[in-house]
């Protein structure tokens, strides 16, 4: 499994060369990497599907919990082939869609990228690197969206779906790192076992509500949902895989691993069925109204999302074969549909229904007849596998023990919705009135069909023989829950219930349609646009934006004096806060020796520091503050620290030597302040001088009784061969953290030498 | 600069200064001194260099430019490292050469680490230090 995903990261890296001698065939050289995947998955779910699941752990830190490791069940493998398998018919897709594009290779790496961060999304065990996983989607994510980043709207797209599902990121470490603080437990799988413990914690909720936040950002759901209409600025390869097929599902297999450990309580099935509910409804009724098809398929992939949401918060068994079900008839006739919008796009030039030209089932048929297939599936209409998944989460909703028949209705008013949805891709797109424009169809390659073409005819082959995919349904089922008795689906139920409910939603489907045909299209009520989700987000993200603005204006003033103005007053504060508070003033004369010539040295340094204030030039005033180090330095040499002393002095030098330097860049007089901040600056001054004082007091009020010291001096020799204990320590005992200093010196040097000769060509250096 | 007095003294200066920053680091297992230390007198050795001769003159002496003593450094220090961690007994494991060099330090690991620190605050004070020097000609 680390060579799966290792292997497709690494390729990822060397698309760009590849691309140099492949050109545009780039793609489907590439599209056998997740052939590879795929068959590799096929493979193991063939042979060792007894032994799951199957586990891989690398060891790399188990201080800190670090290790890779793998998980492979049938919830895993689910997701694995449907990114491998719906990957590789996007890559061929995405051959013919890109071909030329500007960014190509680009995109492929990117492309690649995200298939490897999935596949190590769903097959992690380790929460560490989940978590890792779930923010390269995210990344590879924003870098699709913003694939034209030239157009500012994009741009503003590709912000947006970062910053809900990065956000969402966060709070999922937050729910992370409170559940391995509760058990102390690093690995999904290991987490099942203190299913009870978790959800009896009193900190149950809070990690609920984190891990679910999460989820519900990653999968679009209600009120996080606006994000996933705006990503249709990305090409259409990426949205048919990333935004309706794989990423936005990361939320939904989220649910589904987590229901084992965190499921089946009131507090889940509430906050999971009320989200998913209002997703559901918000988002067919949005895809009813919407104009433009991509829009149109983002809104019913949300609503498609807020039903397998429903499915994992009610949690029974029939709930977790139909959402199983679902997202695998979701995948199928969803990617289609987006492929295909891809292609009606191309050839006409418009994604907006109200552009298509007419009569368009002539000029187009097999999109029309591709379109047809999967958008029966959608429908929910027999012999398709949509149809048997609608008539599982019908089962699923007369089965549930709570509010039974309000879900039955919700999902018969959004199967409704989903019908009228068919028409409008079918009757309303395909058969408008002949309207002579003089516009033509634009050829396109024909092999740009095949990859739509199998998606659409798998979801019409699993609708005709379900049964097919039992084994393999149950496999993921009883990942979730290992009680489950293995189920067989049928297309044909008998005469019952779920059944006449499919009839009825397909009659108010129709009815819906005509109903509502003429209606227009456009949210009316300006006063309820300020309060949708997208409008608060804009809210959010331009009130921080300016409150960074404000900040930063008042704190980077670009003067140095209040740059050191503000640190001093920071220390003042919070040291001071923390000192007193936490310490207290402790004083012990008794250890305080003075010697003669330290009142001597203490005399000398106030002078200079006497002149230092006084004086108007500003050479002088630096000379005597040189006093003041070479002081110091004295008295290190006098307490037996000459190395402290040797370096306090070379390096006070050289300070005075870079102030003497850049001398004429100050300005010529010292600046005269009004008495007010004089006596400000003298408060902070005085203030900080005061607190270290006392700090250091407070510090030798014990004499100090370290054993370090006695280590280091009965050891040096023996050990490190040096009888220098300060040297023998930075260059041997504590060497690495002497080397994380040399390289930050280096650093900082470097961005001074970066900023200083900004604005010269000096390259010399 | 063109001080009679300084390019005389900075010429007996700047040698016994970087030879001083040599012996300082060479004795600074043992006594005070070592690998900060010296790179930071042989940082004033150069740029005394410079205040008497100019940039130019340096920058056509020094083998290698002043950024790249950075490099250097850091890479030294990084390198004496590695055997440590070749060996298995950990990243910044210090070994001993059993004999002795004349004129030369115990030489081992924990030595050559010292000589990049000294490269790395040597080349460091340069770069901060060069490009504040306004030059007249």
């Amino acid at each position: 499994m680390l060579i799966c995903i290792l292997s497709v990261l690494i390729l990822a890296f060397l698309v760009p060369l590849l691309h140099r001698f492949l050109g545009n065939k780039t793609a489907f050289v590439l599209a056998a990497i997740p052939l590879t995947v795929f068959i590799f998955f096929l493979f193991q779910y063939l042979t060792n599907s007894i032994v799951f699941p199957i586990k891989e752990v690398f060891e790399w830190n188990p201080y800190f919990h670090l290790s890779l490791s793998f998980y492979l069940d049938g919830l895993s493998l689910l997701f694995c082939l449907m990114i491998s398998g719906i990957g590789t018919l996007i890559y061929i897709y995405a051959g013919f869609y890109m071909k030329n594009a500007a960014y190509y290779s680009r995109f492929f790496m990117i492309l690649t990228l995200f298939m490897g961060a999935m596949l190590g999304l769903v097959l992690s065990d380790n929460w560490l690197s989940i978590l890792i996983f779930w923010e390269m989607t995210s990344i590879t994510s924003f870098l699709l969206i913003g694939y034209e980043h030239e157009k500012p709207k994009v741009g503003a797209a590709a912000w947006q779906g970062l910053l809900v599902t990065a956000s969402g990121g966060l709070t999922l470490l937050a729910g992370m790192v409170l559940m391995a603080v509760v058990t102390g437990e690093y690995s999904i799988s290991g987490l099942s076992q203190y299913s009870k413990m978790l959800t009896e914690h009193n900190l149950y909720l809070p990690i609920l509500l984190c891990v679910s936040f999460g989820a519900f950002t990653k999968s679009a759901q209600v009120p996080f949902h606006f994000w996933l209409p705006n990503a249709m600025a990305a090409p259409t390869p990426v949205s048919a895989y990333l935004h309706s097929a794989t990423m936005v599902k990361a939320g939904i297999y989220f649910f589904a691993r987590f229901s084992p450990i965190l499921g089946n309580t009131i507090e889940w099935q509430i906050l999971l069925c009320t989200v998913g509910s209002l997703t559901m409804i918000t988002g067919a009724v949005m895809a009813f109204r919407s104009d433009n098809l991509k829009k149109l398929l983002a809104y019913s992939t949300i609503s498609a999302l807020g039903i397998m949401v429903l499915a994992f918060g009610i949690g029974t068994e029939e709930a977790i074969y139909a959402g199983i079900a679902y997202i695998i008839a979701h995948a199928l006739y969803k990617s289609s549909l987006f492929m295909l919008a891809g292609i009606i796009d191309k050839q006409t030039g418009t994604k907006l229904l109200s552009e298509l030209p007419g009569l368009l089932y002539k000029r187009l048929p097999l999109a029309f007849i591709l379109v047809l297939i999967a958008a029966f599936s959608l429908a929910g209409i027999a012999p398709f596998f949509g149809f048997v998944g609608k008539e599982m989460l019908f089962e699923m909703t007369l089965g549930t023990p709570f509010f039974s028949m309000v879900l039955t209705v919700i999902v018969l008013l959004v199967g409704s919705i989903f019908v009228a949805v068919l028409l409008i891709l079918s009757h309303k797109a395909f058969f408008k009135k002949p309207v002579d424009d003089g516009r033509d169809i634009k050829k396109v390659h024909g092999l740009l069909y095949l990859a739509p073409t199998i998606t659409a005819l798998a979801g019409l082959f699993f609708g005709l023989f379900p049964d097919t995919l039992s084994a393999f349904i149950s496999q993921a089922s009883i990942s979730i829950n290992p009680t489950l008795a293995p189920k067989h689906l049928a297309l044909w139920h008998g005469w019952n219930l779920a059944l006449l409910l499919s009839i009825i939603s397909i009659l108010a489907g129709v009815g819906l349609y005509y109903w509502n045909t003429k209606k227009s299209y456009e949210l009316k009520s300006r006063f309820l646009e300020k309060f949708t989700p997208s409008a608060i987000y804009e809210y959010l993200f331009n009130g921080m934006l300016r409150i960074g603005e404000w900040q930063t204006r008042k704190i980077q003033t670009g003067y140095l004096r209040y740059y050191a103005m503000f640190t001093l007053l920071t220390i003042l504060l919070l040291t001071g806060f923390t000192f007193f508070y936490k310490a207290g003033i402790r004083l012990n004369t008794s250890t305080i020796d003075v010697y003669f010539f330290e009142v001597l040295l203490g005399l000398i340094v106030l002078m200079a520091l006497g002149f230092t204030l006084i004086t108007r030039s500003k050479i002088a005033a630096l000379l005597s503050l040189s006093i003041v180090g070479i002081a110091i330095s004295i008295i290190f040499l006098e307490a037996g620290a000459p190395d402290l002393a040797i370096t306090f002095f070379l390096i006070d030098t050289l300070t005075i030597t870079i102030f003497v330097l850049i001398l004429h860049k100050l300005p010529k007089k010292i600046v005269a302040k009004n008495l007010l901040a004089k006596y400000r600056d003298a408060f902070i001054s005085l203030g900080i001088g005061l607190l270290v004082t006392l700090i250091l007091f407070s510090l030798t009020y014990n004499p100090l009784d370290s054993q370090l010291k006695t280590f280091y001096a009965e050891n040096s020799y023996s050990l490190a061969k040096g009888k220098n204990i300060v040297n023998v320590i930075l260059v041997d005992f504590r060497v690495l953290d002497t080397f994380g200093e040399i390289i930050v010196l280096s650093v900082a040097a470097l961005g001074v030498f970066a900023l200083v000769n900004f604005s010269k060509s000096n390259k010399r250096l | 600069m063109n001080s009679f007095i300084l390019t005389i003294t900075a010429r007996a200066l700047v040698p016994v200064m970087l030879l001083f920053s040599l012996f300082l680091l060479f004795r600074g297992h043992n006594l005070p001194g070592g690998g900060f230390i010296g790179g930071l007198t042989a940082g004033a050795a150069f740029v005394l260099h410079v205040f008497a001769f100019g940039m130019k003159h340096l920058l056509a002496k020094l083998p290698i430019r002043p950024v790249k003593f950075i490099a250097l450094g850091l890479l030294v220090s990084f390198l004496s490292g590695l055997p440590g961690l070749i060996t298995g007994d950990g990243l910044f494991k210090g070994y001993w050469l059993s004999w002795d060099i004349p004129l030369l330090p115990k030489l081992g690991t924990p030595f050559f680490f010292d000589v990049g620190v000294y490269l790395v605050v040597a080349g460091i004070v340069m770069v901060i230090i060069f490009p504040n020097i306004k030059e007249d000609s």
